[in-house]
């Protein structure tokens, strides 16, 4: 067990460096850098972009500025921020907590209504309402997500006003209830797309756990229905889920930045967006690298999951 | 849609202090530091944090003092020959920690202007200044190289910077502790800075100019433009600086919105390329011969582009000067719209409407170029789409390329276009044409001309401008200079921008800068009959 954790971590290790190494090289391939003026103003001079590269070593060689990257990450200094004019550990330090608040949030109520959803509609898949509802979860997979937060913004913000259009807090307003008002689109929003995904999964793992041999058994032991269901089927059945929940992390990643952008939420996704429009190479790379970790150990949290979930896979590791 | 529009300035009641304005931003502020900044949301905050030693006045006129404001300065004396000036600190003017600002923190200003390692956007317009002396605690002599109209413009932009809080040990100004906790001397002091969320400034509750009426002013950070106007539309922020045209008729639905019209400093414009986009050693195949881009400008009908994009919200530019500008001059003649002229040079030029497809030919070569247009701007991605169809009624065939805004600005620089529609925000002086229309080939001039047009007459009438120390000669002047450049037809001036900005009612607001609305801030107050909750005073 020990030997495959190790070797998964190693692994892992791989991934992230050859994440970071891509994004590194790719961010430096497009036109223009962190002092390239995009304002369209005569008083900017090019004089200026041009010291400022000098000063930051963006005229040196790619190679040379990648090894002293590497340098900077050995002693866990990931650079200067130049749109955030500040460290960029700072930015991410300030930032991490409000994007794992928002995916962690919708994560989690979304793997628990969508496991929930999904067991109920495979075990009375025969019922109208669970084939109504698996419909509904059909059409809400189809739907993109920040189409999806645009249409509740404009209900629920927009027309009725009901809540928050944007942002964490309300101006002149503090609290957690000020907090969760505003945290209840953009949660709902990657919520309904996580839930709608995982039910359609658990629905299916649960149909077919719901026929067999020792479920039969259980029944004809006396076990009671709610017990069968809870510690026997549901708990069978969550292994397919809790794969699909591994692979939902990195689209969870993407999914994350289109509702920060939409909802002015401050995180992660958001900063890595503009960064990438500014040119910002070093909060470009930090935020590939903390997003490619929080995936890659977020995937292993989910393999172990898979393992305690499934007797017979845990064996095997 | 003009009627939709108020105007500022006329409002004779002046609220009581207290209040708070929250400004729905399109972008965080990228430093706060007067030599660092870059951006309109850095400069919004620095101006309000730091005070330079002088102001322009409302009439942006650049040549000589006469209209200049005191801010730090509170007079000044020119020496005899006119090379330096001396001004007087107001001795009340104090740093937010309370210290006193001093002669040797303007020096220290200027310093860290010039100095190439924090790549001040001013540095390039200080050329002219020699060097900026402390004499005694409260006394600056700035000294120039030569005597100029426009040398007073200098001291507008050196902000005095607190030398007691400079880094000492060499390090770089943008990673100091100063840089992130700014300490200024301007009305409205620092308190918090969150990025991608908002931004927190206080007023200074003695400031030596007078005490600014509203308590707070607070930035938040809204990149789209839809969730930066619900967001006023929701009476959540205060201000959004720009309404684009087509969501005023959602505007004035919101009974507590008000809607303030300017002047801007933003033209656009299609520009030519004189030197072949494949190599830029060779002239254009197109665009050298100047009947073929009269001929285009012939064809192109402006007035119909600017009006069906902005309706009124924008001014139809024939030169490259906006209204803000005061060489600004409404007699300069464009070459009329007149298609049966266009055809005519055209098919004198040996372009001919033989083809199936409508479009031009000589010698098998279609008459067709590719427009390069940045995917950041709606409005002119809009007029290219309509001048691609004024084009093609006289057999011209104009292939639109829109891009990214880096890769946009990369090519634009680079001289990989055949036409661009570009734009350029100007400033109030006219000495900026040297660099974006003046000959690349004279030193100095010419860096952001992205066509590489070349006019010895136009060099000549900029520069005899640029050194008029008459406002009303400099005025003539550029004005030549503006007939020489749209005679030539260097590029097809478009529109110049009438934003219109959002603001809530219970503001009573004194004046709209063109240069800057947030310059008049610290007079801004709010009518006590229409406070909101987030109004209260601060506990602190």
């Amino acid at each position: 067990m020990l030997r495959v954790l190790v070797t998964r971590l190693l692994q892992a290790a791989i991934v992230v460096w050859l994440v970071v190494t891509a994004s590194f090289v790719l961010i430096r391939l497009a036109p223009g850098d962190p002092f390239f003026s995009s304002l369209e103003e005569p008083g900017v001079s090019a004089e200026a972009a041009t010291a400022m590269r000098e000063r930051f070593g963006y005229a040196r060689p790619v190679s040379e500025q990648y090894i002293r990257y590497l340098r900077g990450l050995l002693r866990a200094d990931l650079g200067w921020s130049h749109s955030r004019a500040r460290p960029v550990r700072e930015v991410i330090a300030a930032l991490l907590p409000n994007t794992l608040l928002l995916a962690g949030t919708g994560l989690s109520l979304g793997l628990l209504f969508g496991v929930l959803l999904g067991a109920w509609q495979g075990w009375y898949a025969e019922s109208p309402w669970s084939r109504y509802s698996d419909r509904l979860m059909l059409a809400l997979t189809s739907v993109p997500e920040f189409i999806l937060g645009l249409v509740l913004a404009m209900v629920f913000a927009f027309e009725f006003r009901l809540l928050p259009v944007s942002g964490m807090h309300s101006e002149g307003v503090t609290g957690l209830v000020d907090l969760i008002t505003h945290l209840i689109l953009p949660v709902g929003t990657l919520c309904l797309g996580i839930m709608a995904l995982l039910a359609r999964h658990q629905r299916s793992a649960m149909r077919s756990v719901r026929d067999a041999e020792f479920i039969r058994a259980a029944r004809a032991s006396g076990i009671t229905e709610r017990r069968i269901v809870w510690r026997h089927a549901l708990r069978n059945a969550l292994a397919p889920v809790l794969t699909v929940l591994g692979s939902l992390l990195g689209a969870l990643a993407s999914g994350t930045l289109l509702i920060e952008r939409i909802f002015d939420w401050p995180g992660m996704g958001r900063a890595m967006l503009e960064a990438v429009g500014q040119r910002d190479y070093p909060l470009v790379s930090g935020a590939v690298l903390v997003t490619s970790l929080v995936v890659v150990v977020g995937t292993l949290v989910s393999d172990v999951l898979v393992a305690w979930a499934n007797p017979r896979l845990r064996r095997s590791l | 849609m003009l009627l939709l529009v108020t105007a500022c300035g006329g409002d004779a009641a002046r609220g009581t202090v207290g209040g708070s304005v929250v400004i729905a931003a399109a972008a965080d502020a990228d430093a706060m530091l007067p030599p660092l900044v870059r951006t309109s949301q850095g400069r919004l905050a620095s101006e309000l944090l730091f005070d330079p030693l002088v102001e322009m006045g409302p009439s942006l006129n650049t040549v000589g003092d006469v209209d200049f404001e005191p801010r730090l300065a509170e007079r000044w004396t020119w020496s005899a020959d006119s090379l330096a000036i001396t001004f007087e600190l107001n001795r009340n003017a104090k740093w937010h920690d309370g210290r006193p600002v001093t002669a040797t923190d303007v020096e220290n200003g200027y310093l860290a202007i010039m100095d190439s390692a924090n790549g001040a956007a001013a540095r390039a317009s200080l050329a002219g200044v020699e060097s900026v002396t402390a004499d005694g605690e409260s006394r600056v002599v700035i000294r120039y190289l030569a005597r100029t109209p426009e040398q007073f413009l200098a001291a507008t932009l050196i902000f005095p910077l607190p030398s007691h809080l400079l880094p000492e040990d060499g390090s770089p100004l943008a990673m100091s502790a100063l840089a992130r906790n700014p300490v200024g001397s301007g009305a409205f002091k620092f308190v918090a800075w969150a990025p991608l969320e908002r931004l927190e400034l206080a007023a200074v509750e003695d400031y030596y100019r007078g005490r600014a009426r509203l308590d707070r002013v607070i930035v938040t950070i809204s990149p789209e433009p839809a969730t930066a106007q619900a967001k006023v539309w929701a009476e959540e922020a205060d201000v959004i600086e720009t309404v684009p045209a087509g969501d005023l008729a959602e505007a004035v639905t919101h009974p507590h919105v008000r809607l303030v019209t300017g002047e801007g400093f933003d033209y656009a414009y299609m520009a030519f390329n004189f030197r072949d986009a494949r190599n830029c050693g060779r002239p254009h195949p197109l665009f050298t011969n100047p009947a073929l881009r009269r001929a285009i400008a012939h064809a192109v009908d402006r007035e119909q582009v600017v009006r069906a994009i902005f309706d009124t919200l924008a001014f139809v530019a024939n030169a490259p000067v906006v209204r803000s500008q005061f060489t600004y001059d409404s007699t300069i003649r464009p070459i009329p719209v007149d298609r049966a002229r266009a055809a005519a040079i055209l098919d004198s030029l040996g372009w001919r409407l033989e083809a199936r497809d409508g479009i031009r030919t000589r010698n098998g070569q279609r008459l067709a170029f590719t427009a390069l247009v940045p995917g950041s701007s709606r409005n002119r991605e809009r007029a290219a789409v309509l001048i691609q169809e004024q084009l093609r009624q006289v057999g011209i065939a104009m292939e639109i390329e829109r891009t990214e805004n880096r890769t946009f600005t990369q090519r634009r620089q680079d001289g990989r276009f055949d036409v661009v529609f570009g734009g350029w925000l100007t400033v109030p002086s006219p000495n900026t044409l040297r660099s974006t229309w003046g000959s690349n080939t004279r030193a100095g001039w010419g860096n952001q001309n992205d066509g590489r047009w070349e006019n010895a007459d136009f060099d000549a009438a900029v520069e005899a401008g640029v050194y008029a120390m008459d406002r009303t000669e400099a005025r003539r002047l550029f004005a030549g200079a503006y007939q020489i450049i749209a005679d030539d037809a260097a590029a097809l001036f478009l529109y110049e921008s009438r934003p219109v900005a959002a603001v809530h009612a219970r503001f009573i607001i004194p004046a709209w800068r063109a240069d800057g609305w947030w310059r008049s801030l610290h007079e801004w107050s709010v009518n006590p009959a229409q406070r909101l909750p987030r109004d209260a005073r601060p506990s602190n």
